[in-house]
C-alpha cells in the first residue's frame, strides 16, 4: 500500500520488495562476504617484495593497485549496486569478531598486525605464513613510537591520567563530491598537471596519487567486465538487462564523473571499499553528507523522468544492505545548513530516514538540525529513534558551526561539517581531524589534586605536588587546575610525538588523492598535507568531576558539615569506614544532570579550563587543538577502573559516565532536566565533538503523540544550545539489564498516567508489568 | 505568636494567612517530563490531600492533607544519625535494623533531613506560588515545542483551591498552557474560581453507582456527578477518565450506567473519554508509608478486557480514546 510520508513530495511503498527482503536477509546472514582473507597478506607482500627500491609512499600505492587488480570480485543475485560487502573479513584485525582470522594484515601497515602466533597456527594457509615471515624483521611503527616515549609519558598512560598517540586511524571523510564531479581520472589528471612542481617529495607523492587513482579505476572496471561476462551467460532477459546496466555503470564510475543518481551511489560505494583496502587500524571511513551529494542527481533524474522516488529509495536500501555489519562506524550525515546558510534538507534527507524505517538496521546515520529545519524532519527522525536502535543521533548546526569557526575553520568549510566514527566532527574532503589524538581523565586529575599528586591506586607520585590545607573551594580548584593543565600539556607532547612518527612511517596516497590540499602541496595526509589540520583532545570524567567539586564546595566549604580531614581520609580508604559520608556525597547536594545551575556551572567551568589550556598549544601539523568531550562506554569503564574513590560518592574502580552524560545514579529530575543540564555546557568550546546518549523509557514516547513529544525534545535540544544527542529509547533487553544492574539505570524515569517512578525503584512485579506492556510493540 | 508545625517548620500568623490566601500550598512533588497529564510535555504539580480515599490509589502518599514520611528500608544502612533527632523517639536501632514506630511518628521529617541514604524521605512540603512557578518555567522550551504546559494534580488541587487558583493565574499570565486533574469532589464555587485560568480539565469518574462509590472511595458521588455536569456545560475542554478496577467497577451494569451518564451531559463541546487500566505500580508505596494495601493482589485488566470495554462503550455511543 502506498502511503503519504511526512515529506509530501514522496510517495513510497511502506514495505520492502521481495528483492530487498532477500538482500536484507543476505546481509543479516553475512554469507556474502566472500573475500578470502588469505588473499590480502599474500597480494600485499608480493607487491612489497617487488618494490624494495621504491620510496615508501610509492610502495603503498603500488601495493594498493596490486591488491585491487587481483583480489577476487563477485556480483551476487539481486545486486544492482556492485561491490563486495566487507562484513566480517575486514581489512585489519582489530574489529574482527572471528578470531580465526587474526592474521589478516592491512595493505597500509602489515607490520601493525602480524601476529607471530599465526605462524604456528595450523589453520593459517602456508602461503599466508610465507607472506607473514617477510614482515618479521621489518621496522614497526608502533614499536618505534613506544621506544621514544619517556617514563612520565608511559606512567601517565598506565595510570589512566592521560594519553596521546597522534595517529590517523581512519576517521576521515574523503572528498566524495570530487569523485562524483570529475572521477578518479579527473583527480589523476590534476596530479599529472602538478607532477613537475615542487620538491622530490612532492613529485613522488603525486606519482603515488596517480597510481592509487589507477587502482580505483582498475578495480571498478573489473566489476564492469565481470558484469558483462555474467550478462552474456544470463538466460533471464530481465536479469541480463540489469547486469548490462551494472557493466555500463561500473565502466563509467568512479573513473569518470557520475551522471545519474545510481552512478553517484555506485561511485560512493566503490570509493568506500577501496578506502577500506588502503587503510587499516580502524573502519571509520565515513560517508559525509550523503544527501547533499546525491540530491542534485536525484532532482535531475526525477525531473527527467529517469528515476522515481521509490527507485531512489530502493537504491538507498540496497546500499544500506551492502554497508551492514555488526559494528559499523561509517557515519552518514543528512540535513543541515548549506554553505550559503540556507536549509539543505532535501528529498534524499527524507529517503535516507525512510530507508531506516523500513530496513531497521542500525546504520550510523546522523541528522543535522537548525532553527529552520522543517518540522516533518523532526517527526521522521523521532519515528526512527523510536525503533530503539539509538539512531539517528542529532546535531545542532546553531552551535556546531560557530564552534568550528571559533576553532579556526573557515565559515564555508564549517557549514559542511559532518562526523566520522561516533561523534567526531570532520569537514569532508578537506580535513585531517586526528580525532581523539589525546585524552585527559579529569577525575584522575582531581584525585591527584586531592592527594598531593599521588595516584591512590598504585601509590606512585604521578603529578605535581599540590597541597590542600582546609579544602576550600578555591584551594581545591587551584590544585585541580594545576594537575589538569599539567596533564593536558603532557598529553599534547605525547600526541605530537606520535604525529611525528606517523608522518615518517605512514602514507595514504588514495586518501590523500581525496583530501584537498595534499596533491596541491605535494604532501601526504599523514605528513600534514590536508588543507585543514586539527587534532582532537578528549576530556573524560566530566560528570563525576563536576559532582565531586560541587560536593566539596557545598559540604566542606559552604556549610562546613564535612571537615576536609574526614573527606580526605574517606577518599584515601575508599569509604571503608564511612559509608554514611559516601551516601551523603552521592545523595545530597547539587548534581550535574538535575538542572541545578551551580553544579552545571562547575561542569561548564571544567570544560572552559580544558579548552583554555588547549588553546595555548598547536598540533604537530601546525593546526589548532579541538577540544572534545567523548568517552566510549568501554573507555569509561576502563578509566573508572583506574581511578580511585571520588568526592561524588563514587567507589574506587566504578566506571565514569560516558562523555557529557550525567552520572546515572545522580540524575534526579527526569529527562528534560538532564537535557537542560547537558545543554548548559558551552559547546562553542568543543569543536571536536561531544556525545550525549540519554536513556529514555519507551513509555515517554508511545503512540503518535509520543512521536510528537520526542520530536519536541529534539527541537528543544537545539533551542537550548546542545551539540549532539543520540537518544536511546530503551528496548526490553535494556530494561532486563536495568533489573540486573540497578545502579547504572537509576536515572530511568517511567511514566504511566498520573504516575511517575524510577524504574529501578519499582517492585519486581511492577517492573515486569511495565516490560510486559512493551512486549506487543516489540 | 510562633508555633511549630507538624513538619517542624515555624508557623506564625503571617504563615497562616499565606496558607489561607493560597500564597502557600502543600504539595508532595513537581514532576517534569510528564506526558500523560494533558497534551505534550508537561510539568505536573502534585497537591497533597484528597477528599477521596480510593482503595486502589496508586499515589497513596497524596491522600493525607499533611506531611507523610516514606521509609525505604532497603536503602537504610542503619548508620544512626536519624535516631537522636527524632523528637518523638519513634526511631530505634534493633537487631541490625532501623525500626520506625508509625504510632509515634508525626512525619515531621527531621530524620529525613539527616538521612544520607534517602531511606527516610519527606513527603509533602509547603511551597510558595513563586517557587512553583519558577520550577514550571524551567521546561518552557519543551512545552512550546510539544504543545505542553503545566498540570495540577494530586491529591486534589481543589482541596487547596486558593493556591491552585493563584498558581493557574500566574501560569496563564506567563503564557503557559494549563490543565488540572480532579476527582470532582469539591464545592462548585471552587471550580468556578479557577476556570478562568484553565485550558483543560481532566476529570476522574470512578464509579457512577453511588453505593459502590462510597464503598470504594469512602465518599458519595452526588457532588462529583453534579460537578461533571456543570463542567461539561461550562464549555471548558474536558476529558473524563475512568480507571478500570477489575471486579470493582467493570460490571456491564456499571458500563451501561456510565454510558448513560456521559450521553446525558449537556455539553457545548463533546468531552473526551478515556479508560485507564488499573496498574500495580503504586503497591510498594503502601509499604513505604507503613500502610496496608487491601488491593495488593489485584491484577490489572488484560488488554483483551480493555478492548472489550472500549468496544462496549463505543457501541453504547461513547467516543472512547485509545
Amino acid at each position: 500500500m502506498a502511503v503519504m510520508t511526512p515529506h509530501a513530495r514522496l510517495d513510497l511503498e511502506e514495505s520492502l520488495s521481495p528483492r530487498l527482503n532477500r538482500l536484507r536477509e543476505r546481509a543479516l546472514r553475512m554469507d556474502d562476504d566472500t573475500v578470502d582473507p588469505a588473499e590480502r597478506p599474500v597480494l600485499v607482500t608480493e607487491s612489497w617484495k617487488q618494490t624494495e627500491s621504491d620510496p615508501f609512499v610509492l610502495r603503498m600505492a603500488k601495493a594498493l593497485r596490486h591488491t585491487l587488480a587481483n583480489t577476487s570480485v563477485k556480483i551476487f543475485a539481486d545486486d544492482l549496486v556492485a561491490g563486495m560487502p566487507i562484513r566480517i573479513h575486514l581489512c585489519h584485525t582489530n574489529n574482527i569478531p572471528n578470531k580465526d582470522w587474526d592474521w589478516v594484515p592491512a595493505v597500509s601497515a602489515p607490520e601493525w598486525n602480524v601476529n607471530r602466533a599465526s605462524l604456528d597456527d595450523e589453520r593459517v594457509p602456508r602461503a599466508v605464513k610465507d607472506a607473514l615471515r617477510y614482515w618479521l624483521d621489518k621496522p614497526s611503527v608502533p614499536k618505534s613510537f613506544r621506544d621514544q616515549l619517556t617514563d612520565p609519558q608511559i606512567q601517565m598512560g598506565r595510570l589512566g591520567i592521560g594519553f596521546g598517540h597522534g595517529t590517523l586511524r581512519a576517521h576521515t571523510i574523503p572528498n566524495f563530491q570530487r569523485v562524483l564531479e570529475v572521477g578518479f581520472e579527473g583527480i589523476q589528471a590534476e596530479a599529472q598537471g602538478l607532477l613537475g612542481e615542487g620538491d622530490t617529495e612532492g613529485r613522488t607523492m603525486r606519482e603515488a596519487v596517480i597510481i592509487a587513482c589507477d587502482a580505483a579505476i582498475v578495480f571498478a572496471k573489473r566489476y564492469a567486465g565481470l558484469a558483462q561476462d555474467l550478462a552474456s551467460q544470463e538466460a533471464d532477459s530481465a536479469r541480463r538487462a540489469e547486469l548490462e546496466e551494472i557493466a555500463r555503470v561500473c565502466e563509467q564510475v568512479p573513473a569518470g564523473p557520475a551522471r545519474t543518481f545510481r552512478e553517484a551511489l555506485q561511485a560512493i560505494w566503490f570509493t568506500n571499499i577501496i578506502q577500506e583496502f588502503e587503510m587499516g587500524g580502524s573502519t571509520a571511513h565515513c560517508f559525509g553528507r550523503l544527501d547533499q551529494y546525491l540530491a542534485p542527481y536525484y532532482e535531475r533524474d526525477v525531473a527527467n523522468g529517469d528515476l522515481t522516488p521509490q527507485q531512489a529509495l530502493d537504491l538507498i536500501l540496497e546500499f544500506f544492505t551492502k554497508t551492514y555489519r555488526i559494528y559499523d562506524d561509517r557515519y552518514i550525515m543528512v540535513g543541515g545548513r548549506t554553505a550559503d546558510g540556507s536549509d539543505g534538507t532535501n528529498s534524499v534527507t527524507f529517503l535516507v530516514l525512510e530507508a531506516m524505517l523500513r530496513l531497521r538496521f542500525p546504520t550510523p546515520v546522523g541528522v543535522r538540525f537548525h532553527s529552520e529545519t522543517p518540522e516533518e524532519l523532526h517527526l521522521l527522525a523521532a519515528r526512527v529513534i523510536k525503533l530503539g536502535m539509538g539512531r539517528p543521533d542529532v546535531w545542532n548546526d546553531e552551535v556546531t558551526i560557530p564552534a568550528l569557526v571559533d576553532g579556526g575553520i573557515p565559515a564555508a568549510d564549517a557549514a559542511e561539517y559532518s562526523v566520522t566514527g561516533c561523534v567526531e566532527i570532520c569537514v569532508p574532503g578537506v580535513h585531517d581531524a586526528r580525532t581523539m589524538a589525546m585524552q585527559v581523565n579529569a577525575l584522575k586529575c582531581l584525585e591527584l589534586a586531592i592527594h598531593g599528586g599521588r595516584c591512590q591506586i598504585t601509590g606512585e607520585q604521578a603529578g605535581p605536588v599540590t597541597p590542600i590545607a582546609s579544602g576550600t573551594a578555591g584551594e581545591v580548584w587551584g590544585a585541580f587546575e594545576t594537575q589538569l593543565r599539567h596533564f593536558i600539556r603532557a598529553s599534547v607532547g605525547m600526541s605530537n610525538l606520535g604525529e611525528a612518527v606517523v608522518a615518517g612511517g605512514f602514507a595514504y596516497p588514495l586518501l590523500s588523492a581525496l583530501t584537498e590540499g595534499c596533491v596541491e602541496s605535494g604532501r601526504d595526509i599523514a605528513a600534514g598535507g590536508a588543507r585543514l589540520n586539527t587534532a582532537g583532545a578528549c576530556l573524560l570524567g566530566l560528570a563525576e568531576t563536576a559532582n565531586s567539586l560541587a560536593a566539596i564546595e557545598t559540604m566542606v566549604g559552604e556549610d562546613g558539615s564535612v571537615p576536609w580531614s574526614r573527606l580526605h581520609r574517606a577518599l584515601a580508604s575508599d569509604f571503608e569506614d564511612d559509608e554514611e559520608l559516601r551516601l551523603r556525597l552521592r545523595n545530597k547536594g547539587p548534581k550535574y544532570g538535575s538542572d541545578d545551575p551551580s553544579a552545571d556551572g562547575i561542569a561548564n567551568r571544567i570544560v572552559g579550563l580544558f579548552a583554555d589550556e588547549l588553546s595555548d598549544h598547536r598540533n604537530a601539523r601546525g593546526g589548532p587543538w579541538h577540544p572534545m568531550i567523548f568517552t566510549t562506554t568501554f573507555e569509561g569503564q576502563r578509566l573508572g577502573g583506574l581511578t580511585a574513590a571520588s568526592a561524588d560518592g563514587r567507589h574506587t574502580g566504578e566506571p565514569v559516565a560516558p562523555a557529557v552524560a550525567p552520572t546515572a545514579s545522580t540524575e534526579r529530575k527526569g529527562p528534560t532536566a538532564a537535557v537542560r543540564s547537558v545543554c548548559a555546557i558551552d559547546y562553542r568550546r568543543t569543536p571536536g565533538g561531544v556525545s550525549y546518549i540519554p536513556d529514555w523509557h519507551p513509555s515517554l514516547f508511545s503512540g503518535e503523540e509520543g512521536t510528537r513529544n520526542l520530536a519536541a525534545m529534539l527541537q528543544a535540544f537545539v533551542d537550548l544550545g546542545g551539540m549532539e544527542m543520540g537518544p536511546n529509547v530503551l528496548s526490553i533487553e535494556t530494561l532486563r539489564e536495568a533489573q540486573r544492574d540497578p545502579e547504572r539505570f537509576k536515572h530511568l524515569t517511567v511514566r504511566v498516567f498520573g504516575f511517575t517512578a524510577t524504574f529501578v525503584d519499582l517492585t519486581r512485579e511492577a517492573q515486569e508489568y511495565l516490560i510486559n506492556k512493551l512486549e506487543p510493540a516489540a | 505568636m510562633k508555633t511549630v508545625g507538624a513538619d517542624g517548620g515555624e508557623r506564625d500568623e503571617r504563615w497562616a494567612g499565606n496558607a489561607r490566601e493560597g500564597r502557600l500550598g502543600l504539595i508532595y512533588d513537581i514532576q517534569r517530563t510528564s506526558v500523560h497529564d494533558g497534551p505534550g510535555i508537561r510539568t505536573t504539580v502534585f497537591f497533597k490531600g484528597c477528599p477521596l480515599h480510593c482503595a486502589w490509589c496508586h499515589n497513596p502518599e497524596s491522600t493525607r492533607a499533611g506531611p507523610d514520611l516514606f521509609f525505604y528500608e532497603d536503602r537504610c544502612i542503619v548508620c544512626g544519625p536519624c535516631v537522636p533527632v527524632c523528637p518523638e523517639d519513634a526511631l530505634e536501632e534493633k537487631g541490625g535494623r532501623l525500626i520506625l514506630d508509625r504510632g509515634l511518628c508525626t512525619s515531621c521529617g527531621l530524620c529525613a533531613d539527616v538521612c544520607p541514604a534517602n531511606a527516610l524521605v519527606r513527603v509533602g512540603r509547603w511551597v510558595s506560588v513563586d517557587q512553583v512557578v519558577e520550577e514550571m518555567e524551567r521546561d518552557r522550551v519543551f512545552y512550546g515545542r510539544s504543545g505542553g504546559g503545566v498540570t495540577l494534580s494530586g491529591g486534589e488541587p481543589m482541596a487547596q483551591s486558593a493556591f491552585a487558583g493563584n498558581l493557574l493565574q500566574r501560569a496563564k499570565e506567563e503564557g503557559l498552557d494549563t490543565a488540572m486533574e480532579t476527582c470532582g469532589a469539591a464545592a462548585w464555587s471552587r471550580y468556578e474560581s479557577v476556570l478562568p485560568w484553565l485550558d483543560m480539565v481532566i476529570f476522574d469518574l470512578k464509579v457512577t453507582d453511588a453505593l459502590d462509590h462510597r464503598r470504594l472511595t469512602g465518599a458519595g458521588n452526588e457532588l462529583i456527578l453534579a460537578n461533571a455536569r456543570r463542567l461539561a456545560k461550562s464549555g471548558i475542554p474536558l476529558r473524563f477518565r475512568t480507571p478500570v478496577i477489575p471486579g470493582e467497577n467493570d460490571s456491564s451494569r456499571e458500563w451501561a450506567s456510565l454510558a448513560g451518564f456521559l450521553k446525558s451531559l449537556d455539553a457545548e463541546h463533546q468531552p473526551e473519554f478515556q479508560l485507564l487500566p488499573y496498574h500495580p505500580l503504586g503497591t510498594a508505596k503502601y509499604d513505604r508509608l507503613g500502610r496496608p494495601y487491601e488491593f495488593a493482589d489485584l491484577k490489572p485488566p488484560t488488554s483483551k478486557q480493555m478492548t472489550r470495554y472500549r468496544e462496549g462503550l463505543r457501541e453504547a455511543g461513547v467516543a472512547v480514546l485509545e
